[in-house]
């Protein structure tokens, strides 16, 4: 494992609102559900080597989970139908083990996170999370 | 935080214009979010690869038979 390699977990919760979003889907369109999974599942591996597409919280405030949710939505799922909103949102929640901390540099918020570290899934612009 | 301050802070943060769908909508974000967290409190994740292999088995590979 490289220095900024960590290993991505899934909670269980997680894992099964996924899986039920895909479901959901295919109900009407099979190839629709792939084209929602395997996003999701790219982005969930993208997270060992690119922290820079999730933010850092260890406590989750109303308001920034809303950010979260709404930006993995956007822009991992290309979707916004308010179901799949309601159904994907928790499979923000993945944490991350092992390597070293980020190097760059980050809010005094985020600097005073410890571990667990816990990860949104975001999109791949990091300047969406500006603010939060 | 107990339940009702948790749904009470919810509501603070929510547009006074918001919906009772918006609530409930961030009410189930709230709660799975939650249930993830007791989660990984009691060791109930799963690695990465083993997602992966099972969800692309299942609906990749199960698509295709």
């Amino acid at each position: 494992m490289g220095p900024r390699q960590r290993e991505v977990v899934w909670t269980v919760q997680a894992r099964l609102a996924l899986d039920e979003a895909v479901a959901y889907v295919a109900q009407d369109s099979p190839a629709a559900a792939i084209r929602l999974l395997e996003p999701a599942l790219d982005a969930g591996a993208s997270l060992r080597s690119l922290a820079e597409r999730g933010r850092w919280c260890q406590r989750w405030s109303t308001h920034s989970l809303e950010k979260c949710s709404y930006s993995a939505i956007v822009s991992c799922m290309r979707l916004q139908k308010r179901t799949l909103e309601f159904l994907l949102s928790c499979t923000a929640l993945v944490i991350l083990r092992g390597g070293k901390p980020v190097i760059r540099k980050r809010s005094q918020r985020a600097q005073a996170d410890t571990a667990p570290e816990w990860l949104a899934l975001a999109g791949s612009n990091s300047q969406s999370f500006r603010g939060i | 935080m107990s339940a009702k301050q948790t749904v009470r802070a919810l509501l603070d943060q929510l547009p006074d214009d918001c919906s009772i769908d918006d609530v409930l909508y961030h009410l189930y974000v709230v709660q799975a979010v939650e249930r993830g967290q007791a989660d990984v409190a009691e060791g109930r994740t799963i690695p990465h690869e083993q997602v992966e292999e099972e969800l692309r088995r299942k609906w990749v590979l199960g698509s295709a038979r």
